[in-house]
Formats: structure tokens, C-alpha cells, sequence
């Protein structure tokens, strides 16, 4: 059982990593593409923002679900890598929601002070594309794996690391 | 009422400044990370009619002289003579903290001992026999949980009870006989000198004699018995040869290990959570990236999240503003109300959120245990390029203010690099720079200003590598290889709101007594060299700044900035960030309050005014990170070199360093076509 579900977290894991890695190197492009001033800023299809160091940010998250592969192997200490993808999809995840926030709690402000109400903050603001950044829903299809990761790392906690003993 | 002084030590992290705060009810700072303490804390603790004066020493792993904080400790314990000496022990951790135990034992203090994390040696397995180490140790022992009160009152029981027993413990090291000879030797002739054996114990002084410690020889050099001290000593060195030091040093690692332990501890190490975490967080490939990747999230919380806040202190202010000008009649002080106070004041204090965002991301990091796993990974890095590892912890302390950054060196052993690490900690971006780099980079960096923070802030960790690199090559005072970093690794832990929330704003409430008292003051200042001579300032209801004192004194300075793109408003905000950094913000804001629409954000004014391109803006705010350190910072590191030498080096260098990047900023933008 114990077995099945690091080989189902292992293929899950690099399922994600992949997808991560892919859209990373899509924002470091499209951001590096950028910041060169001849050339015009643009969102690829008002889904992946343009955000250099976002994108590498992504970059990361994708290599560490990536390391989690000797899961595979049965190796327990790659939980490790589990675990900390998972902390970082949650970080971004909800670091953008945050943003798309406070972008709309702005707008209401400027509108109290007697500005124009937009819904701009939705799908663009400071997150770059809104509540479609591709982290957040990334972060929404990291959960089942969280599920996954609490439930075998319940039953490995105890696994002594080495046996020193001074009894 | 009975008065009695009692002493806390114990290993860095153990949670000391937890347990100070359970017995005096005060707010020290505590942590998930070691090396807080820096120096001694006191408060008072009243318990059964006995007022207990509680002293919290630095964090320390042993007692010998090689660090300014294990030397406060040390001193205290032997010359202050507190009537108990509470040692505090990690329970998960006996092996290494019990060395500190033995040397306070052999200092024949009246020891208390402490087992705290009690919760966290349970659930790692371990059973521990209070009974039999009390025993073995000759002292009593109070298991505690610091973080849940538990224990406290019996803490107290123990120190009032100790301190009326007046007990001094008995060393019960046996180092073996050669060893255990000699130091008998050399005690009997140092209990010759009345004045010693009357001040100090003579074992423990004997012990340290052979150990050469520093200030204990220079203690010795004085007394008559000199002479022959250093003949014994000289003699025991041909004879045994090698480190005694590290010789005694093992003798009581063999005592902990070999005869304690195995009498008083029960049970195996399980796999934790912070082992599988560890895994990933101290990667060889993926740590660093990793610790970028958040420092990034951080920024984007402190920039961006904080935002709304910062637009309704900014509505709030203005509003003030608008009402003070409407009703003061008098035009001066009509002036000085809206333009210098609520816009000056109000344009520093708009970057509250930010400030109190990125403490709180930082008290975040620090109480998970991570910040201390950051030092570690970053001082790969940092001992191949020849800064001690340990120089991180004040790097990562520099990020809140310098100068707790600056005496957070004292845990530095070498004077070398204790000296290096303080050059190079201005450069890391104290929160004071964080309302500057909002500021221009909102004003000129558009989508990228979130970027062009992040930017700066990795740009001071990579200057300060860098100079430290420069300096151990071209000073020769700083030539050698600094001492590997020795780091105790936390367990992780879930941040508790309400503690996370008190550090952030125990952190963020300095600035806000800052903006009360000298960031105000400056601000006045600025508003009235920029509104006087007051004729010719104002004419006609038109505001002529450059007929103003600021502007003479801007025209002064900027000649020396302008291949920077910097013009005199710029310049004269840059003279005033001298006294604090935050005045840079609080000039533009009393430049942008005169004639300018209120109520505007002084990000738009300032890009409406075309004051800075997007390339000089960026210049703007390195020059703002690395040009000369504030007064404050300036007075610390004074006080911790005791040399006007360094601090005037420090200033010299800062400015050199800022123009050479500002320029390279302005050279290299221009030449990719940033305009």
C-alpha cells in the first residue's frame, strides 16, 4: 500500500514539476522579451504574465516536485522534496491570490475617492494576468498530492533515522 | 523584601529569552533562530515574597574567551557572583548542552538546571531520568515547556530555594591523571596569591591556565605567583604537547557521552518532519534557489499585497492636509501644517504597510526555523569567498536596521572578521531604504518596480560579498581564511499568529517612533529650508523652489551628481537621508506638497515631475542603498570597532561604491537602449 502511493506521488509529483518547469520558462521568456525597451510588453494570451523573476520562481518549484522522482524508488527522504514543493506551490498560490486582493481592494478605493470602477484587476493587475496566473491554479492541483503526502508521511514519521541510542 | 540575582544562560536557541519572559513578564525578542541575545537583558521577578533580579547573558555553546558574547557571559558569572545561575539545558538535545553545564559546575556556580523543549525530547522519543542527572550532576533539575508556561513556578521554587541553600556545586570532572595532576599543581601555587583565591575559584583558574586562556593569563601576569605559573606551564606543554584545550575539551565530551547519557537517557531518534524538510531546504542544488525564490515571495507580499493599506493612510493624510490648508488662515503655518507635517510625515508613513508586510514575512521565517537553514546554505557561498559564515545572521538582522545587525557581530570570534562583517553590513537594505525603493520604483519602474525592489535587495547581499572579498585580498589587517560557521539547525514550527504578529510589530513600531521624533525633525527641517526666504519662495500664489535655501544647498551637491541624472531635488533629498534614510521619501513628499494637486500619489507626482527616468530611478535607489550609512548606523559601528578608522573608512568606501554602481547603472542602461 505504503509502496503504491510513493509510486502515485512520484508520477504526480513530476507531473507538476514538468508543468511548473513549462510555465516558468514561458514567464522568464516573455519577461526577459520585455524588458527590452524595443519591444512591446505583452501577456501570452492573458494567461502566462511576463515576470522574470516570477518565472524563475516557477522554475524552482518545478525542480523541486522534479527531485521527488526517487519516490520511486521507494527512497523515504524524498518526501522531503515532496513536501517542500508543496510549501512553495502554496507560498505563490496564495501570494497571488493576495495580490489580486489587494489589486481589487484598490480599485474600490479609487472608486470611494470618486474614480472609474474596473474589473481589470481580475484578469490583469499586479499578478500580471489576474486570478488566471497559472501558479494559482497550479497551486489548486498541488492539493490532492498534499493529501497524499499527510497520509504517508503519518505513517513514516517514526521510522528511526539511525540508530543511535543511549539507552 | 529578600533580593536575590539570578543569571540565565544557556546554548543559543535553547529558550532563554522565552523563559526570561515567562519569569519577568517582559517582551524580549524570542525567536526560532540562535544568536538573539547579544547582550545581558534584566528584569525583576517577584515569587513567594522574594524580588528575584533575572540577568538573560547571550547565548553560549562553552566558556572560554573566544567570542565577545561567550565572554559576557563568562565575566558576569565570575565577577558579578549572581546568587544562582540558572542553566538551561535542550532536553532534545542533552549531549551537546550539557558541556556548557560542566563548565559552570567547574566555575562552582550555584547551578539550577533547566530542561526545556521537555515536549520536544517526548516526541522524539526520548525518556530522560531527572532524578539520576540531578544526582550525577549535584544539582536540582526543572523539566520546563517554555512556550506553554509549564514549569515556571517550580522554577522559581528551585532558584529561591538554591539561592537560601547558597550552595556551590562541586566539579565533578575527573580529566584523568595526568591532567587532573598538573591542575592540581598549578591551583596550589595560583592559592598562594590571596587576592585570586579570594576572587575566583582556583580549579576552574588552573584548568583555564591550561587551556592558555587569554584573560585568564592576563589575570595571572599580574599576580606574584607568575612566574612560577609559566614555568609549570611550559613544562606540562613539553611533557603532554598538543592542544590541552582541545585535550580538556574532549574529557568532558567523553564524561557527557560515555558515563552521563548512558545512565540518564532512554530512547532513538526518530525521522522528524524537519529531517524530510532539511532534505530539500539545504540541497546542495536546490537550497539557494530556493531562498531566492522566497525573499522573492516576500517582496511581492511587502510590495504589492501591502498596497491598499498604503492608499488609505496616503487618502487619510491628504485629507488632513487639504482640511489644515483650508482652515489655518495664517499662510506660513498653513504651510508648515499641511505641506511640511501631514504631507512630509504622512508621505513616510504611507510606507508603513510595507514595512510592517515585510517584518511580518521575516518573523514568519524566522519563528518556521527557516532563517537559521538561509545562514547555513548561504555560507557555502560566502566561506569560499572568504566572509565567515556567521556574518550571515547579522546580514539577515541588517534586512530590519543595521545597528542590531551591527551588534549582532559580537558572536563573531575573530576581531578579523568580526571587523569585515561590520564594514560590509551597511550594504545589506535596512527597512529604512524600503519606503525609498517603493517609492522611485513605483514612480518610474511600472510592472517591473516590484523587480527593481527585489533587485536592490539581492544587490546589497552581492556588494557585501563582494567588498568583504575585496577587503580580506587588498587589507592586510583582514588577510586569512575566516573560521568555519558552526550553526545549530532549529526544528521547524508552525508560526504562531499571535507571537509572529508581536515580533512584527515589535520590529515595525521602531520606525513609527523614528517617523515620531528625528524623521520628523528632519522633515522640518527640509520644509523650512524649502519654503524660506519666504517672499521668495512664494510669489503670487506660485511656489518657486528654486529660490529656496534647499535649492542652494541642492545646487551645491549636484554638480557632483549629475552624471547620475540626479538633479538638486534629488541631490538635496540624498544630503538629508544622512540623518535617516527615510528623510529621502519625507523631502519629495514636502517637495510634491508645495503647489502640487493633494491628495495625489507621490509616485505620480513624482513621475509627472520627469525627475527621474526609469534608468536614473534605478540609479537613484542604489545610490540609496549604498551611500553612507545613517547616523545611527554610523555611531554603531563606532561604538563596536571603537575606531574612528573604520568609520570613516566605512563612510569613504560607501560613497565611492554607490557613485561607481549609480554610474554603472546610468552607463550600461544607456548602452542597452533603456532610456
Amino acid at each position: 500500500m505504503g509502496q503504491r502511493i510513493e509510486k502515485l506521488a512520484a508520477i504526480y509529483a513530476v507531473a507538476l514539476g514538468i508543468t511548473y518547469l513549462v510555465f516558468g520558462v514561458m514567464e522568464l521568456t516573455l519577461g526577459l522579451y520585455n524588458l527590452f525597451p524595443l519591444m512591446t510588453s505583452r501577456n501570452l494570451a492573458g494567461i502566462v504574465p511576463a515576470d522574470v523573476f516570477g518565472g524563475l520562481a516557477t522554475l524552482v518549484i518545478g525542480a523541486t516536485y522534479l527531485s521527488a522522482l526517487f519516490l520511486w524508488k521507494s527512497a523515504h527522504e524524498s518526501w522531503g522534496y515532496v513536501l517542500v514543493g508543496l510549501f512553495l506551490s502554496a507560498v505563490f498560490g496564495i501570494l497571488y491570490l493576495l495580490m489580486v486582493c489587494a489589486d481589487g481592494l484598490s480599485s474600490l478605493l479609487t472608486f470611494l475617492e470618486g474614480g472609474e470602477w474596473t474589473w481589470e484587476w481580475l484578469t490583469g493587475g499586479s499578478a500580471g494576468t489576474g486570478l488566471l496566473r497559472p501558479e494559482i491554479c497550479l497551486f489548486f492541483a498541488s492539493l490532492p498530492l498534499a493529501y497524499l503526502t499527510l497520509r504517508r508521511i503519518k505513517e513514516i514519521y517514526h521510522i528511526p533515522k539511525h540508530h543511535k541510542s543511549y539507552g | 523584601m529578600e533580593r536575590i540575582r539570578v543569571a540565565l544562560i544557556g546554548n543559543p536557541n535553547v529558550g532563554k529569552s522565552l523563559i526570561f519572559n515567562n519569569l519577568t513578564g517582559g517582551r524580549a525578542h524570542v525567536g526560532n533562530w540562535p544568536g538573539k541575545t547579544v547582550e545581558k537583558k534584566e528584569g525583576i521577578c517577584i515569587h513567594e515574597g522574594v524580588k528575584m533580579q533575572i540577568v538573560d547573558l547571550p547565548g553560549t555553546y562553552s566558556l572560554t574567551a573566544h567570542s565577545i558574547d561567550e565572554l559576557i557571559a563568562r565575566n558576569f558569572i565570575v565577577e558579578e557572583k549572581p546568587d544562582v545561575v540558572v542553566d538551561i539545558v535542550d532536553a532534545s538535545n542533552l549531549e551537546r548542552n550539557l558541556y556548557l553545564t560542566l563548565q559552570l559546575l567547574e566555575l562552582e556556580a550555584n547551578i539550577v538546571i533547566v530542561l526545556n523543549k521537555w515536549d520536544v525530547a517526548k516526541n522524539l522519543g526520548y525518556e530522560i531520568n531527572i532524578r539520576e542527572l540531578s544526582k550525577l550532576l549535584g544539582a536540582p533539575v526543572i523539566p520546563t515547556i517554555a512556550t506553554e508556561n509549564i514549569g515556571i513556578k517550580e522554577l522559581k521554587d528551585a532558584i529561591i530555594e538554591a539561592a537560601k541553600a547558597k550552595e556551590k556545586r562541586r566539579p565533578i570532572i575527573n580529566y584523568g591523571k595526568p591532567y587532573d595532576e598538573i591542575i592540581s599543581r598549578i591551583a596550589s601555587i595560583l592559592q598562594r596569591d590571596k587576592e585570586l583565591s579570594s576572587r575566583y575559584p582556583i580549579r576552574w583558574l588552573a584548568i583555564k591556565v591550561l587551556e592558555s586562556d587569554e584573560e585568564v593569563l592576563k589575570l595571572v601576569k599580574k599576580s606574584s605567583v607568575y612566574n612560577e605559573v609559566r614555568a609549570q606551564l611550559s613544562e606540562v606543554k613539553e611533557i603532554l604537547g598538543g592542544d590541552l584545550e582541545a585535550a580538556l575539551a574532549e574529557r568532558r565530551y567523553s564524561l557527557i557521552v560515555e558515563v552521563i547519557l548512558p545512565k540518564v537517557l532512554r530512547g532513538t531518534r526518530p525521522l522528524t518532519v524537519t529531517d524530510l524538510l532539511d532534505k530539500a531546504f539545504l540541497s546542495k542544488h536546490l537550497g539557494i534557489p530556493i531562498f531566492l525564490a522566497l525573499w522573492w515571495a516576500l517582496f511581492r507580499f511587502t510590495f504589492d499585497v501591502s498596497a491598499p493599506l498604503s492608499d488609505l493612510i496616503r487618502i487619510l493624510f491628504s485629507r488632513l492636509g487639504r482640511l489644515a490648508s483650508t482652515h489655518i488662515d495664517n499662510p506660513e503655518l498653513a504651510s508648515f501644517v499641511s505641506d511640511g507635517v501631514f504631507n512630509g510625515l504622512g508621505g513616510v508613513l504611507t510606507f508603513l504597510p510595507p514595512i510592517f508586510f515585510l517584518f511580518l514575512g521575516l518573523s514568519l521565517l524566522e519563528d518556521s526555523g527557516y532563517l537559521a537553514r538561509a545562514a547555513f546554505v548561504m555560507d557555502r557561498i560566502m566561506y569560499k569567498l572568504g566572509l565567515h559564515g556567521r556574518s550571515f545572521i547579522p546580514m539577515l538582522i541588517g534586512f530590519g536596521c543595521n545597528v542590531p545587525a551591527i551588534m549582532a557581530t559580537r558572536t563573531i570570534e575573530r576581531e578579523e572578521d568580526r571587523i569585515l562583517t561590520i564594514l560590509v553590513n551597511p550594504l545589506i537594505s535596512c527597512s529604512a531604504r524600503l519606503p525609498i525603493y517603493v517609492l522611485i520604483g513605483s514612480a518610474v519602474l511600472g510592472a517591473y518596480a516590484a523587480a527593481g525592489i527585489y533587485f536592490m535587495y539581492m544587490l546589497g547581499i552581492v556588494l557585501a560579498i563582494l567588498m568583504a572579498l575585496l577587503f580580506r585580498r587588498i587589507i592586510p589587517f583582514f588577510k586569512g581564511k575566516p573560521s568555519p560557521l558552526i550553526l545549530e539547525l532549529p526544528l521547524y514550527a508552525v508560526p504562531k499568529l499571535k507571537a509572529t504578529l508581536i515580533h512584527a510589530w515589535e520590529r515595525g513600531r521602531l520606525f513609527l517612533r523614528k517617523a515620531g521624533t528625528i524623521i520628523l525633525l528632519g522633515i522640518v527641517a527640509v520644509w523650512f529650508l524649502s519654503n524660506y526666504p519666504w517672499e521668495a519662495v512664494h510669489q503670487e500664489g506660485e511656489v518657486v523652489l528654486e529660490n529656496s535655501y534647499l535649492a542652494i544647498i541642492g545646487r551645491f551637491v549636484e554638480p557632483a551628481l549629475r552624471p547620475l541624472g540626479f538633479n538638486w531635488m534629488a541631490a538635496s533629498a540624498l544630503f538629508f537621508g544622512f540623518i535617516a534614510k527615510e528623510i529621502v521619501v519625507g523631502a519629495f513628499a514636502t517637495f510634491f506638497g508645495l503647489g502640487e494637486e493633494v491628495g495625489e500619489r507621490l509616485s505620480d507626482a513624482l513621475r509627472s515631475a520627469g525627475i527621474f527616468t526609469p534608468i536614473t530611478g534605478l540609479a537613484f535607489m542604489a545610490f540609496s542603498l549604498i551611500y553612507t550609512p545613517c547616523i545611527a548606523t554610523l555611531g554603531a559601528i563606532y561604538r563596536e570597532t571603537n575606531s574612528w578608522k573604520w568609520t570613516i573608512f566605512t563612510i569613504i568606501y560607501e560613497l565611492a561604491l554607490a557613485y561607481v554602481v549609480a554610474l554603472s547603472i546610468v552607463i550600461f542602461g544607456g548602452l542597452l537602449g533603456f532610456t
